[in-house]
């Protein structure tokens, strides 16, 4: 499943930063794209929320250090919805 | 800027004029912007017919996607922004510094996108009456003060939000009771900015807007905290819509006529096929309901001035059946200023149309609920504004409120009759086609031309001349009322509303004449405007006696007249010469044209077909 999810995220970021080659890791941060800013982040934040079906909460909107973390939280969220 | 870019920003360029941003992901359209603003910064500007203009954004919450937004969403009013956005909640400090980057970017708007936040203060608790008042006086008093000296040192047009109500009340619905609670305050400055409003000031109905999508979607707690939104991606579309609907309304993209379809759009089913008594129209049968409350819907929009023409496929004896037979539709056939039905396809039908009414096919909005006809109709007429019809009847109203086609920042008497003046063209048509010669029809059409100043009383009017007259324009400067005031008080100017009546009708106020002086004894027309439904009967001629007869009064020496080209004002190109007055200056670079009446020395030609009323003082 955390492949799969790095891959949903891979497309949604290749969408939101304009770059269709982004190859993204677990250990991708802001610091490695250079079209991720402040504004690109909220675009992917809409996207991420939209596309999973989540709602991320103030804490874990912060706290993320990297896509791997993301993926994550994500997958823990999809095993509570799927039965 | 390579060619791929530039191919990308056509197909955006292109899906914005057609309507289809509202259609897109909130990712999508910040993509959009952001490539629309990179280009932008690389000194890209579309195509001719394009309007520059600059717009700055101040907010009270983050700016940074709506100021890209808002550029993207003006495209669909064919304007190409300049766009500045202000710092961060530094409203009150761009526009009251003496030199500030907003005061140097002099912009042609200003977007004031503020929420209930930006209140100072707020009543406390059990606070009286006046001390509510007090305090709701002095939120005006500080609007009022920003309002003006940004219009003081900008001249520029400005759009605020009115206040919203808050997410969440701390005492329930108690708190809309309660004078002293922040709901009933918010109300009650409301009500002061909308009587105090300036005319430069247009004040977004921002509570409504956040309405029609819901508080909770409008923006989250969490995103004020994380980066201070006050609109989310998923609506910024939506106001930046309204936003740049409001700021289209305001110069000239106005949409004059809906054209509807019949079958599956007035009334489910298909008279020619089912028969008029199988048709879906009929109160307690739900479908039915769905297209009552829809014309219902039209109608009011008729009685607001957007006139009403039929493009139907369907035999014209045919299509007239349930307006025959189902008295109780809230539409009748003579609400229809055109009405057409036959077998030809619909763009012809729509060029038609819009010839019959004299105006231009990009004043036409088109409603039908085949996706087939629409697909045609945006293919053949690209201009033509087609509503993105849904499926289901019971949502066409809210489907044609939210195209926001007909935004208007104001509605007059004229409105009102718009459609009957079509009616009584008809019997003027009819009295024309009786006698011999023309001349014979002006008298018989007994005229009565009255010019008076501009004042309060017509200055909506005046405005909304200015706004959508295209074809009897010379110069096409669309004032705003802000602008139409300032030059009205200045010294020496002279300016005149005219309206038109004979034995049918009145024509209401049909022409506006904006004339300044310009040194030397010489009195330049600004802006004169004439309603193409006063073409051809003399008026002009009357216009330009009058003006004249002004101007010697006030003691100027010579009218100055200036032609200004569009590919919509050739009927004017030479009316100033028909009117005696003598070509001066040269040509420039686009072609303008110069004229001077000299008044110590050419007699003004009398009118012969009208008795005319001057009401100067």
């Amino acid at each position: 499943m955390h492949s799969k999810t790095l891959n949903r995220l891979q497309e949604i970021m290749r969408l939101v930063f304009e770059e269709t080659a982004l190859l993204v890791t677990d250990s991708t941060t802001a610091r490695d794209v250079e079209a991720w800013d402040s504004l690109a982040n909220i675009e992917l934040l809409v996207a991420v929320e939209r596309k999973f079906g989540v709602e991320l909460p103030l804490a874990e909107a912060v706290r993320f250090e990297d896509v791997g973390a993301l993926a994550i939280w994500l997958d823990s969220q999809q095993q509570s919805i799927t039965p | 800027m390579t060619a791929k870019a530039l191919d990308n920003i056509d197909h955006i360029v292109e899906a914005a004029q057609r309507g289809r941003l509202r259609a897109q992901t909130p990712e999508q359209l910040a993509v959009w912007s952001r490539q629309l603003e990179r280009m932008a910064q690389a000194g890209y500007t579309p195509g001719q017919d394009f309007t520059g203009m600059r717009v700055a954004v101040l907010g009270s919450f983050s700016t940074q996607h709506l100021s890209r937004f808002l550029r993207l969403f003006l495209l669909q009013e064919r304007i190409w922004a300049d766009v500045y956005e202000a710092d961060f909640n530094a409203i009150e400090a761009e526009i009251l510094r003496e030199e500030s980057h907003l005061l140097e970017f002099s912009p042609d708007f200003a977007l004031i996108a503020v929420d209930h936040r930006f209140l100072q203060q707020l009543p406390s608790l059990f606070a009286d009456q006046e001390t509510v008042e007090a305090m709701a006086l002095s939120e005006k008093q500080r609007l009022e003060a920003l309002w003006e000296t940004l219009h003081d040192r900008s001249s520029c047009h400005i759009i605020h939000n009115l206040y919203d109500l808050p997410p969440v009340s701390a005492i329930g619905n108690l708190d809309a009771r309660l004078p002293f609670s922040e709901r009933s305050f918010i109300h009650r400055v409301n009500s002061l900015l909308l009587e105090a409003a300036p005319s430069y000031v247009t004040l977004l109905d921002y509570d409504y807007i956040k309405s029609l999508h819901g508080r909770r979607t409008w923006t989250r707690p969490r995103n004020w905290y994380l980066h201070r939104e006050g609109i989310s991606l998923e609506t910024l579309g939506s106001y930046s819509h309204h936003a740049s609907r409001v700021i289209g309304s305001l110069t000239g993209r106005i949409r004059k006529c809906l054209v509807l379809d019949l079958d599956g759009t007035l009334w489910g089913g298909i008279v020619g096929e089912d028969g008029v008594d199988a048709l879906r129209v009929d109160a307690g049968d739900p479908v039915g309901e769905a297209h009552l409350d829809f014309q219902q819907y039209v109608k009011r929009l008729k009685s607001y001035g957007v006139l009403l023409a039929v493009v139907s496929k369907n035999d014209p004896d045919v299509a007239r059946l349930p307006f025959d037979q189902k008295q109780h539709m809230p539409l009748r056939r003579e609400d229809f200023a055109c009405f057409l039905a036959n077998w030809e396809d619909k763009a012809t039908n729509i060029r038609r149309v819009a010839e019959h009414l004299n105006i231009g096919v990009d004043s036409i909005a088109f409603f039908d609920d085949s996706p087939l006809e629409r697909a045609w109709v945006e293919k053949e007429l690209p201009e033509v504004a087609v509503v993105d019809v849904p499926e289901d009847p019971s949502k066409y109203v809210e489907a044609l409120a939210d195209s926001l086609l007909f935004e208007t920042p104001t509605i007059t008497a004229e409105d009102a009759r718009r459609s009957e003046f079509y009616v009584e063209e008809e019997a003027r048509n009819v009295l024309r086609s009786s006698l011999g010669s023309y001349e014979e029809f002006l008298q018989s059409l007994e005229m009565k031309v009255t010019c008076a100043p501009v004042t309060a009383a017509n200055m909506d009017r005046v405005v909304q001349l200015l706004a959508r007259t295209n074809q009897f324009n010379v110069r096409t400067e669309r004032h705003t009322k802000g602008e139409v005031e300032e030059i009205i008080l200045s010294d020496g100017a002279i300016s005149m509303a005219v309206e038109l009546e004979d034995r049918f009708g009145s024509h209401g106020i049909i022409s506006a004449v904006i004339a300044v002086p310009t040194g030397e004894g010489e009195l330049f027309v600004d802006s004169w405007v004439l309603s193409c439904r006063a073409f051809n009967r003399g008026v002009e001629e009357v216009i330009s006696a009058a003006l004249a007869e002004r101007a010697l009064h006030y003691g100027y020496r010579y009218i100055i007249g200036e032609y200004r080209p569009t590919d919509r004002n050739k009927v004017v190109a030479e009316l100033y010469q028909r009117l005696g007055y003598e070509r001066c200056g040269g040509l420039n670079d686009r072609a303008d044209t110069t004229w001077r009446f000299d008044l110590g020395r050419q007699n003004v030609p009398a009118t012969q077909y009208h008795s005319v009323s001057l009401e100067w003082e």
